[in-house]
């Protein structure tokens, strides 16, 4: 039987300049993980059909939307310290079903690529980002105790 | 902040001088029909959604209500005398509610105000006949 997951105890931390890991999901509606491989093509004349080998290059893309909050250690404290201090470098944890020892855990290193506040008359106003791939792999592991610090 | 809080703010912003006057915009009864002069209004909640903005448990929320003032302009007998108050509590309505988008520091923003009114609506209460007309807003809290 599946295991199906009700996607609201999904919990994201990002580091800032000081690297500490903050707390994005008590200000985010959505997130999204993107997880991306070349499939190199080799279709040479005679081929009937296109043809791709395998070991193309992989790459990762996290996306997130929230809301904006100028309060140390909220959304766009955070992320300004990213930008100005850290020079866009930042690292993810993005656990789907909560933030739990035991739950599963996404994380990589990457960098800050975009980062945008939206301000609507008669709305919230909002931020989005984007952080994409810097150095090594996307990791996908099993929550334990010093994941949560 | 709560419904009660905001109907609060707005009996308060009602209540001035320049709209229903003192004592004559009620949340919690309609008694003010039967003690009212001139024109009085009655403050009730219509429609409530509470929607998840966040994730977490609990997660934050964003609490949208439309709130109904129902207004009553007495006719004490001429008849040119209370379509203009019709007219002159209208407006006085309206720029009290656009005056104040927090209403009273009890939600975050005041956003559509709309009404409506029968111009043939009429009705008697206590010995005297009211003209009734809807002013609604919807009012969000995050």
């Amino acid at each position: 039987m599946t295991t199906k997951l009700s996607a609201r105890n999904g919990s994201l931390y990002l580091e800032d300049s000081t690297n500490a890991s903050r707390s994005f999901s008590g200000y985010t509606s959505t997130m999204t993980l993107m997880y991306n491989a070349e499939a190199t093509d080799v279709t040479g004349f005679g081929n009937s059909a296109r043809e791709f080998v395998i070991g193309g290059i992989k790459d990762w893309e996290l996306t997130c939307d929230g809301f904006w909050s100028s309060t140390a250690n909220e959304t766009a404290a955070v992320l300004d310290s990213i930008h100005h201090t850290a020079n866009g470098s930042t690292m993810f944890k993005l656990f789907p079903a909560g933030s739990i020892a035991g739950c599963p855990l996404y994380t990589a290193c990457g960098l800050l690529t975009n980062h945008d506040v939206g301000l609507t008359a008669d709305g919230a106003g909002t931020i989005s980002l984007t952080v994409t791939a810097r150095t090594g792999s996307l990791t996908r592991k099993t929550t334990i105790a010093t994941d949560l610090t | 902040m709560s419904a009660s809080a905001i109907a609060d703010g707005l009996v308060t912003m009602l209540s001035a001088a320049s709209v229903f006057g003192s004592g004559n915009v009620a949340k919690n009864s309609y008694q003010i029909l039967e003690t009212s002069t001139g024109s009085c209004a009655v403050v009730q909640w219509t429609r409530l959604i509470s929607n998840p903005m966040t994730f977490g448990d609990p997660r934050s929320r964003q609490r949208t209500w439309n709130f109904q003032i129902r207004c009553f302009v007495r006719d004490t007998g001429d008849p040119n005398a209370v379509l203009n108050r019709v007219w002159s509590a209208t407006d006085g309505i309206i720029a009290c509610l656009e005056s104040d988008d927090t209403i009273q520091n009890t939600a975050q923003s005041l956003n559509s105000i709309s009404g409506t009114r029968d111009p043939e609506s009429a009705f008697t209460v206590g010995g005297a006949t009211w003209l009734p007309f809807d002013i609604g807003i919807e009012v969000n809290e995050f």
